[in-house]
This record gives C-alpha cells, structure tokens and sequence, in this order.
C-alpha cells in the first residue's frame, strides 16, 4: 500500500513537472517570437551598413555574406544581454569587427599592415582631390588602404560613428582612432589624387587623340 | 588672397583641428575658433574642402553597394529555424529553462533513488535478494541472526514516536518484560528500543528486540535453534574470561556476534564496528543465556 501511494504521489509530482514543462515551453515559445520580432525589428534595419562595412573589410562578397549572418546569428544568440536603449548599431558594429577579425585570422588573407614610416613618407603630400569620380575608382582607392585604417575611415567617415563609438567598437583609444582617422583621410586622398591623376592622363590621352 | 588674420603658426594648429571638425568632434569653443578663423582664411577653407571632398567620395562609394536581397532572407530563416528547433535560446528564459531541466533531471534521480529505496523496502523478492548477498559468505549459521536483523530492522521505517518499552514488552508477552528492561540497562545510554516482537523469516520464528541510537541500528535476534545449527566448528572471538563464547562475523556493513544457550541461538547484529558490537554482545550474553535458562526452567 506504502508502495502504491509512494508511486501514485511520484506519478503526481512527474506528472505535474511534466505540465510546468509544457507551460515553460510555451511560455518560452510566446516570449521567443516575440523577442524574436523585437530583435529583427532593432537589429535588420542595420543589414545594408553591416554588409558594406564587411564587404570593405573583407573584399569578397561572399565572406562578407557570411560574416554578416555570423554577426547576426550572434547578436540574436546575445539578445538577451544587449541593454534596451543602448545603440543597436553600435553593438552590431562591434560583432561585426570581432567576425570579421575571426574570418581574417580563419582565412590568413589580410595583408600586412604598412609600416609608419611609409605612412609618413605618404602624408607628407596635401595633393589636390578630384570633384567626380566613379564609385568603383573610390572604393579600389579605399581597399588599398591598410585594413586598421580602412576600418577607421569606415565607422568614422562612412557609417559617421563618433570617435568614442569607434574606440568602443575596435576596441582602441581614443586617441588611436583619432591619429588613424587623420593618416586614413590622407592616405586616400593620395590613393585619390593618383587615381584621378591617372584617370586625367588617361582623359587627356583620349583628348589628345581625338585632337 | 591673404586675409588679416592669416598666419602661419595659426593655420597650422587650425590644420590639426580640421580633422575633427570634420568629424564634427570639437568642442563648442574650438568649434567656433576654427568656424571664424575659416570664414577669414581662404587656403584653410580649402584645405578643410579637400578633405571633405574625399570623405563624401568615400561615403558614397561605399553605400552605393547594397546587402543582396537574399542575404536578409538567409539571415530571418535563420533565427526563426532556432526558434522552433529550441537549439538555442537567446535570452533569460533559456536559462530559466535549463535550470528547470537540471531540475528534472535532480528530481529524476532522487524519484529513481527513491523508487529503489520503495522496491528495498517493499518487494520480498528484492529484500531476498538483498539478504542473500549480504550473508553470502558467511557461515550458515550466522545468517539466521543477520537474516532477521535485515529484514526486521533495516528494511522498515520506525516511527518517529518510539513505542513505551512496556508496550514493546506486551506484544511479546509477560515473560519477556523483565528482559526488554534488563537489555536496555545493559546497553549504552543512547540506545533506545524502538521494536521488541515475534517475528517471522524464512520458515522460523524469532523474538526481537530492535534498538537504535541517533547514529546506529541494533538488534538482539533470539531463535530456537535447529539440528545441526552450532557456532562450535568456529574460533570464539570474545576473551577467554568471558562465559558465553560468542562468534562474531562481518558482512558488509554489519557485525554479527552470535552465541547459543539452551537449544537457542541469539545474536546481536548492528552497524556498529567490531569492537562496538562485540563488547555489547559480551555485556548482553550472560544476560540473555540467563533467560533462557530461566524460560527453558
């Protein structure tokens, strides 16, 4: 008899677990779908900045389409450590470096960075910008640029985070982004002034021969 | 076209602003000092248009490009494939739910422990089982004593209110009550008798007494001894000054002292160590051989 009320009660209790499972489980499903739809409307509007940035980072559109579903598979898997309030974009960013940082290391393709003392060979020059140019001649203009500072002049100048965001995101001081900024904008300006430069020869050697 | 204002030394701490300005990063001060020093300044202002040039250029470049379509696609099929796979949760209900699933599995093994304990208590097969183990080495003899003492003593709850010792002694009967008095005088004062009764195992009958300290479960097992039962093949383990000789054995967890008097065998069996048991059973066999002479009398 002892036996069967010990079951009988045992069977209760399991069987009550079981139910508190159950309601657990739906309860987690409910608050999930609509997490889930909290997270798609805070995180995807971010899609197109996310792309671009890694699509510079990386240089191929394929590594780029992966890391950003990396970053995207992480940042919902971190959901629920990501404070309401606090930038979204920011935080994304953030993912995005450290992935994007990953798929390099993964991969080994990222090309050393150049020493300071050509930097400052290059800098040296305030060359003159040109008003027009294509966007594909700018963006092989940007890609030469080393990756730290390329990741600089793309939170800093393209997707306009403040120098703090940036710091945050790279994980770099202040100070940092700021020296990196300015030798960044030089550098292009150069990369620029050569392109056009080229681009002016290339013009007037056609002028030249329709002349 | 020079202005009033220009200055070498000016322009280029201006220069090292522009930068910043450009980042609109500057404080409301500076931000102003280099505004006016601008407006005055022709050679800074188009400085400070090159390289607002180049950062246009690049901004636009750059966000000419646009995700695929697919790409956000992939990544909504994505987070809504670990939603209903429950392959991972991302936020604080899933760790409530692997807290309540470490919960199951806590309860699981308690309920399992339990269920055990319930088939030890209460299915005969298992408690034979269980005896049978425990006395499998053994002399045979001695198994008569540990056999009750198991399934008497160990295999049962007590309650928690301890019967009176005059109770205990009813149920077995008036010639009994002076022992269950003079055992618990002998033994030490922590022990209390939580069961003194006939009993029945295995096809023989047993007076017994069950007594319990905080820590510890002994029994006093008295039966009627059968042919060709006899300790008298084994080596006494009590001294040599002692009446009764008692022949003490461990099984598993248990000490078991027997000794015979009068056509009876008696034991005592606990979860004491050896020493405990045996110097209880030396002080309780005088005692108890007394008895039974006086019965059998």
């Amino acid at each position: 008899m002892r036996a069967l009320q010990g079951i009988a009660g045992e069977a209760g209790r399991a069987s009550g677990l079981a139910v508190a499972n159950l309601l657990g489980g739906v309860l987690v499903l409910f608050f999930q779908k609509a997490r889930s739809e909290e997270f798609e409307a805070a995180a995807l509007p971010h899609l197109n900045d996310l792309f671009r940035t890694a699509r510079r980072l990386l240089g191929e559109q394929a590594a780029a389409e992966d890391v950003v579903q990396e970053v995207y598979l992480q940042a919902w898997k971190s959901f629920h450590r990501f404070e309401r309030g606090t930038n979204c974009r920011a935080w994304l960013f953030t993912i995005l470096f450290n992935a994007a940082h990953h798929y390099r290391r993964k991969w080994a393709g990222s090309a050393a960075s150049e020493g300071d003392e050509d930097l400052e060979e290059k800098l040296r020059y305030t060359p003159p910008v040109p008003e027009t140019l294509m966007d594909e001649e700018v963006l092989a203009a940007l890609d030469r640029v080393p990756p730290d500072f390329r990741a600089v002049v793309l939170l800093a100048d393209v997707e306009e985070f403040s120098y703090k965001e940036v710091a945050g995101i790279l994980k770099i001081p202040v100070g940092t982004v700021m020296s990196r900024l300015s030798r960044a904008r030089k550098l292009l300006r150069d990369e620029l002034a050569a392109v056009a430069q080229s681009y002016g020869i290339k013009k007037a050697s056609q002028g030249g021969q329709e002349a | 076209m020079n202005t009033i204002n220009f200055n070498e030394a000016v322009c280029k701490q201006i220069r090292t602003q522009l930068d910043h300005y450009l980042s609109n990063e500057l404080s409301v001060e500076t931000n102003q000092e280099v505004m006016k020093h601008l407006e005055a300044c022709a050679a800074c202002s188009q400085e400070l248009e090159a390289r607002m040039r180049v950062k246009n250029l690049v901004r636009r470049a750059v966000q000419s490009e646009t995700a695929p379509p697919a790409l956000r696609q992939q990544i909504e099929g994505r987070i809504r494939a670990s939603e209903s796979l429950f392959s991972f949760m991302p936020f604080s209900p899933r760790w409530a739910l692997a807290a309540a699933a470490a919960v199951v599995v806590v309860l699981g093994g308690v309920m399992a422990l339990r269920w055990r304990t319930n088939r030890l208590y209460d299915d005969a097969g298992a408690q034979a089982e269980y005896i049978r183990a425990v006395s499998a080495r053994l002399p045979r003899v001695e198994t008569v004593g540990l056999a009750d003492h198991l399934h008497c003593a160990v295999f049962r709850r007590f309650p928690k209110e301890y019967p009176a010792e005059a109770v205990a002694a009813q149920q077995l009967g008036p010639q009994f009550v002076q022992l269950v008095s003079n055992v618990k005088e002998k033994m030490p004062g922590e022990y209390r008798v939580v069961m003194a009764h006939r009993c029945s195992y295995a096809g023989r009958h047993y007076v017994h007494f069950v007594l319990k300290s905080d820590s510890n479960l002994l029994s006093l097992v008295i039966t009627e001894k059968q042919p060709g039962e006899s300790f008298g093949e084994m080596e006494a383990s009590s001294g040599s000054e002692v009446s009764v000789p008692i022949y003490q054995v461990a099984a598993k967890r248990f000490e078991v002292a027997g000794f015979e008097s009068q056509g009876y065998l008696a034991f005592i069996v606990s979860d004491l160590d050896r020493k405990d048991n045996l110097q209880i059973a030396e002080n309780l066999a005088p005692l108890v051989a007394g008895f039974l002479n006086s019965i059998n009398g």
